[in-house]
């Protein structure tokens, strides 16, 4: 699916999501969402076909036209008349997709077949296909009527379109043909049930009977929280719980309001070992990370005592200080050495309750999706000599922001690691300007050349017990560019389309990526580590 | 030595088609020998536009492509031996300083940042190059002016200009083309028809869509030329955008089978 996600945001130029869950025989379309039908899934021709044609809808129709006073025939004919104008319009940016329409419109109803599927089906191969044939005087009037107004009226006039389709709905209502709303589906499998087009809030019937189906696309309820065992914040088993102070930016006063945080760190509890990372959710396809590619630089090592090459420099200083009758200096090779700065990143995880909200048409939750591809970053990072830690956040107003280690730098996944990883719970706010202070701290213990913060979050910061939402994003800002000021890099990837505004605000240009969707935050997290890491 | 640097000179003129009021801006700025930063994403014309320039003002153009490894002396010069003992070589600045041309610095920040302070006494008003090594100062020609180019879009930060050496220069910014005016580019550089340049510059077009996806450039113009110039030999379109394009930009099957997919939109 992410590659026919990829292939509608290129074709539409905007943010566009292909998913496939539908047990409904035919694609939905909502903005910005297609829905394909399962029965799909693995025909990448198909499904492509299917993407071109949703997006021609979204390009060129008018969504959500009232349906009131319209017979469900006559929906059907304008539907299919849509079809064919958005096809034609589409087809003028993007002309190889001609024959791919063609071929996968419904196969050639038998020439006596007079039903309305057969006549509609008919009707969709000469509208698509100049060259075709038919002996059918409707289906011909249908071709002469819509090549008239195309000619006439062009093909960007809706309305001219709908006066010819209610003509020829009143011909098939001439001719007796049955029409069963309850049994029809659009002929062409590419096509979507044109739901997009109409809006049926003010008529109980839907034209067939498909309209229940479309709203499925929105929002999944949210997870409620399990009660107990949270390890982020539940005081139940904690053992050990450490207090830090730090102070807070308030851009108002233009000063630090000092130990004004309270950052309280507490080791994961050791619970639910038994369960696996994502018990009770199968991922629809397994999250792959390949192994980071460290970018090596080599460089070549200068006035080597041995190496590959003569050091043009030192050579020529050699000649020079014996003309000079001095003691010429005797490392003149040079060698390509890979010299590494060692580097130190710390993924810090925003574990307020936004992260349990779950991603559109996805079973798992952003939380589900932050911890493995922490867990799997952890293990490719480790065996790569890049010291990689992750922690987590969340927080309840200033006294109580809640930091916890669930991977310490330099220890590869464990049994009990992961199983920690695995009970932490995400409850609360977000307060990233504390957490990003307490993370400088941790970070600064490492003795390493590089040091990096990489934040990944859903959302503006906030707390309950602040109002102005300014206040935190520039407490945020000045937090990290407290971190710059003692060598620490902050880096963050947004899970959020509408993060530019903040996160910029906060980490500076270029110091942050927007993930549109949590399907591609785990190839962003180690992508973006990797270049952390090179750096 | 008048001669010095004929064979930098450029004879025939260089195809470049302005997109807004660059040239016009290039020579005011050149009237005053302003140094100058070209930006903008790979493959949209920057070094093409410099040819067109030093063309265009009859200055040879000294090239110079940088990179990590890239000491100060491959810039200014060095000593090196000969039978009588050691003789000074100007680099590529050095000549250009001389000479009086243009030197251009492509690629810039891959250069390393101490590296790149050795321009910091030409481009300001004492227009000056020390040679520690030689002993020498080195008053700029009164023609010479200096050129470099970077991409600011994939640049990590580390590799940034230091603020002290980016405000010596004056910024041209670049980008690709309106739609007409790349397919009229891409029609020129491979004589193809402008029919199916507006279609390879649409496959350019729905690739540079992806900056979210996770492709952190689309194709370039450049990238068109060589698929226009595949397809005018005889090799089939789709055959030559999977070569030049697909899997040129990416190596991700997912990305690879979405950019193949705008090829099928536009070549069935």
């Amino acid at each position: 699916m992410s590659a026919l996600s990829i292939l509608a945001t290129g074709l539409a130029k905007k943010d566009f999501e292909v998913q496939s869950d539908s047990a409904q025989p035919r694609a939905i379309l909502t903005g910005g969402h297609l829905l394909l039908p399962d029965a799909m899934s693995g025909k990448w021709s198909l499904a492509q076909v299917a993407v071109a044609h949703a997006l021609a809808h979204w390009r060129y129709s008018v969504p959500g036209k009232p349906i009131r006073g319209l017979k469900p025939m006559g929906v059907a004919i304008i539907s299919a008349i849509e079809d064919a104008r958005v096809e034609r319009l589409l087809l003028q940016s993007f002309p190889g997709m001609r024959s791919r329409f063609l071929d996968f419109l419904s196969p050639r109803p038998a020439a006596g077949d007079l039903s309305f599927a057969a006549l509609v089906a008919r009707m969709d191969r000469v509208l698509a296909d100049p060259l075709q044939q038919d002996d059918n005087h409707w289906v011909n009037k249908a071709r002469r009527l819509f090549d008239e107004t195309t000619g006439r009226a062009g093909l960007d006039d809706y309305d001219a379109f709908r006066a010819i389709a209610a003509i020829l709905a009143n011909d098939l209502g001439q001719m007796r043909v049955r029409f069963d709303p309850q049994h029809h589906v659009v002929p062409a499998i590419y096509r979507d049930d044109n739901s997009y087009l109409w809006n049926f809030s003010d008529s109980e019937q839907t034209p067939d009977g498909e309209v229940t189906v479309h709203r499925a696309a929105g929002h999944a309820a949210k997870r409620p929280l399990e009660e107990g065992g949270d390890s982020l914040c539940a005081d139940s088993l904690e053992s050990s719980e450490m207090r830090f102070q730090y102070p807070e930016w308030d851009y108002r006063i233009e000063r630090l309001k000092p130990e004004w945080c309270t950052v309280i760190e507490k080791a994961p509890a050791l619970q639910d070992v038994s369960r696996p990372p994502n018990s009770g959710h199968t991922p629809e396809r397994p999250l792959q990370l390949t192994a980071a590619r460290r970018v090596r630089r080599t460089r070549r090592l200068r006035r080597q005592w041995e190496g590959d090459d003569i050091d043009l420099n030192a050579a020529i200083d050699i000649v020079i200080d014996r003309r000079l009758r001095l003691q010429p200096e005797p490392r003149m090779f040079v060698r390509r050495g890979a010299v590494i700065d060692e580097s130190a990143t710390l993924v810090l995880l925003d574990l307020s309750e936004s992260a349990n909200d779950r991603a559109e048409g996805n079973q798992l939750t952003l939380l589900d999706i932050e911890k493995q591809a922490a867990l799997l970053m952890a293990n490719t990072a480790s065996l790569d000599g890049n010291r990689i830690a992750i922690h987590g956040f969340s927080s309840n107003t200033r006294a109580e922001v809640y930091y916890t280690k669930l991977i310490e730098f330099g220890t590869m996944p464990t049994p009990a690691s992961i199983a920690h990883v695995a009970g932490v719970k995400a409850r609360y706010s977000t307060r990233i300007g504390a957490a990003i202070r307490h993370a400088t701290t941790q970070i600064l213990q490492e003795r390493v050349d590089i040091r990096n913060i990489l934040l990944v979050t859903d959302g503006t910061p906030g707390d309950i017990d602040v109002h102005d939402s300014r206040y935190l994003v520039e407490d945020a800002r000045s937090a990290v560019i407290e971190a710059r000021k003692v060598g620490v890099q902050s880096f963050c990837i947004a899970v959020d389309a509408g993060g530019d505004a903040y996160a910029q605000q906060i980490f500076g240009w270029r110091n942050y990526c927007v993930a549109i969707n949590t399907q591609t935050l785990p190839t962003q997290l180690q992508r973006t580590c990797a270049r952390l890491a090179s750096n | 030595m008048p001669n010095t640097l004929a064979e930098y000179r450029i004879n025939a003129e260089p195809f470049y088609r302005e997109t807004g009021n660059e040239v016009a801006l290039y020579e005011s700025a050149y009237v005053h020998r302003m140094p100058l930063i070209l930006k903008g994403p790979t493959g949209c014309g920057k070094t093409r536009f410099v040819e067109h320039m030093a063309w265009k003002l009859k200055r040879p153009l000294i090239t110079l492509a940088c990179n990590e490894d890239m000491t100060a002396s491959d810039l200014v010069g060095r000593f090196l031996l000969d039978a009588h003992g050691t003789v000074w070589h100007d680099g590529p600045l050095t000549m250009a300083v001389r000479n009086g041309g243009i030197c251009y610095l492509d690629e810039v920040v891959e250069a390393r940042q101490d590296t790149t302070v050795v321009i910091h006494p030409l481009t300001d008003a004492r227009r000056i190059l020390p040679l520690d090594k030689k002993g020498e100062v080195i008053q700029a020609h009164p023609d010479f002016q200096l050129v470099v180019s970077y991409n600011p879009g994939y640049q990590s930060s580390a590799k940034d200009m230091k603020p002290s050496t980016r405000q010596r220069f004056a910024a041209l910014e670049f980008d690709y083309p309106p739609a007409a005016l790349e397919a009229e580019i891409v029609a020129h550089e491979t004589g193809i028809g402008q029919p199916l340049a507006r279609q390879l510059v649409t496959i350019a077009h729905c690739s540079r869509a992806l900056k979210n996806r996770g492709l952190e450039e689309g194709a370039s113009t450049r990238m068109l030329i060589y698929a226009g110039i595949l397809i005018r030999d005889g090799v089939s379109p789709s055959e030559s955008c999977a070569m030049t394009l697909t899997h040129t930009l990416s190596d991700d099957p997912d990305m690879i089978s979405a950019l193949q997919g705008f090829v099928v939109a536009q070549f069935g």
